[in-house]
């Protein structure tokens, strides 16, 4: 997730000084969607206004959009939410959308009619490749203390040593030493085969996952996984059963359906050429 | 044992270690810069993860939220500084392009 803000190549300045008295001077893309008919989704747009949501064509295609000052928004959990919550709205009136990057705004509805022309066959195609297949996230965090006792319980090597340790009259340096890193990869090892038995489990629900950076040192697994539309529930069935398998030791949380952001990134890039 | 060797070898390998040191530091330095964002939208995701985990409380989130958000706007303020600094027509010459990525096709 990223802000950009989007200067458009055009020298309008004259216009955009016109129409800095007015608060709203800016529009704020959230996604883009294949829809021929104008279609409002409530005042749920971003910034706290109460902005409308609307959508704005060109051919079939639709960008959902709300007004909003040109600014650059932070990415807050506010303003996060706001952005998701559009997103949510869309996909529960049974669309698929192509999702824009966080903060992407345009000076005008024109420049967005002409990012949407100039874009048209590249953004056909990404939709037809999405259709129907929805984003969900899982993140997986484990309750190490219980993992560990269970390393120190079941490990004939770990176990040994720790014995040996506690009866030794002589330093114990090196062979504590020694235990840490036994401790350490066993851990990792257990770690690896939980994430690795989770992704065999979940891979015929899905048709793509992928796995991000772990956040924080309690997780770890943060995946995500594309998800055809009419078999989200075959999934969601799938994701309880596992976190059922490893009750007391791993804790899972399932949020979704997102848009496609782990599968499709839509950049837009300056480039810098005098041909035009 | 092994500290001897390194002892002895230590006065001709300290002015090279020296100037590699420095050579790094500049380097380290510009990387710095690259990855102070990247660091920042980190820690925005991880003080999520531990609301979420009611690891810390709303208020605390909240502050440290605005900390790392006030540092992320600097860090941008003055990547936008340098973009000014481009020539004018460099920038009106320049046309948006978009880059549509699915690595759903590499599957």
């Amino acid at each position: 997730m990223w802000t950009r803000f989007v200067e458009t190549p055009a020298n309008d300045s004259a216009s955009s000084a016109a129409a800095s008295s007015d608060l709203d001077n800016g529009i704020y893309v959230y996604l883009i969607i294949e829809c021929t008919e104008p279609r409002t989704f409530g005042k749920i747009g971003i910034g706290g206004r109460g902005n409308d949501v609307y959508t704005v064509h060109y051919k079939d295609l639709a960008a959902v959009v709300s007004r909003t000052p040109l600014v650059v928004y932070d990415p807050t959990r506010e303003n996060v939410l706001a952005h998701e919550h559009v997103n949510e709205v869309i996909i529960e009136e049974g669309f698929t959308p192509v999702p824009m990057s966080f903060g992407t705004l345009f000076k005008t509805e024109k420049d967005i009619v002409e990012f949407l022309e100039d874009t048209y066959d590249d953004l056909r195609d990404v939709l037809v490749k999405m259709k129907d297949k929805l984003e969900f996230s899982l993140r997986v965090n484990w309750a190490r203390e219980e993992v560990l006792a269970e390393i120190e319980r079941d490990d004939e090597g770990i176990r040994r040593l720790k014995e040996e340790i506690s009866k030794s009259q002589q330093s114990t340096y090196f062979a504590r030493m020694q235990l840490g890193r036994m401790v350490e990869q066993a851990l990792n090892e257990k770690s690896d085969t939980y994430v690795r038995d989770i992704y065999e489990y979940l891979r015929d629900g899905a048709i793509a996952s992928r796995s991000n950076k772990p956040i924080g040192d309690k997780m770890i697994m943060n995946a995500a996984f594309l998800v055809e539309r009419d078999r989200m529930e075959i999934f969601d069935q799938k994701v309880q059963e596992i976190a059922q398998r490893y009750e007391g030791k791993l804790s899972f949380r399932y949020t979704g359906p997102f848009p496609p952001w782990n599968f499709v990134t839509i950049r837009l890039q300056l480039e810098r050429s005098a041909v035009v | 044992m092994l500290g001897l060797g390194k002892l002895l070898g230590a006065p001709f390998t300290l002015p090279m270690a020296g100037m590699k040191f420095v050579f790094k530091q500049v380097a380290d330095l510009a990387d710095q810069e690259l990855n102070d964002e990247s660091t920042l939208r980190e820690q925005l995701l991880l003080l999520q993860v531990q609301l979420e985990d009611g690891d810390i409380d709303e208020d605390e989130f909240t502050e440290r939220e605005a900390d790392v958000l006030t540092r992320l706007r600097v860090i941008k303020e003055r990547k936008m500084a340098q973009a000014t600094e481009t020539p004018v027509e460099a920038q009106f010459d320049a046309r948006r392009r978009l880059v549509v990525e699915t690595p759903l096709d590499e599957e």
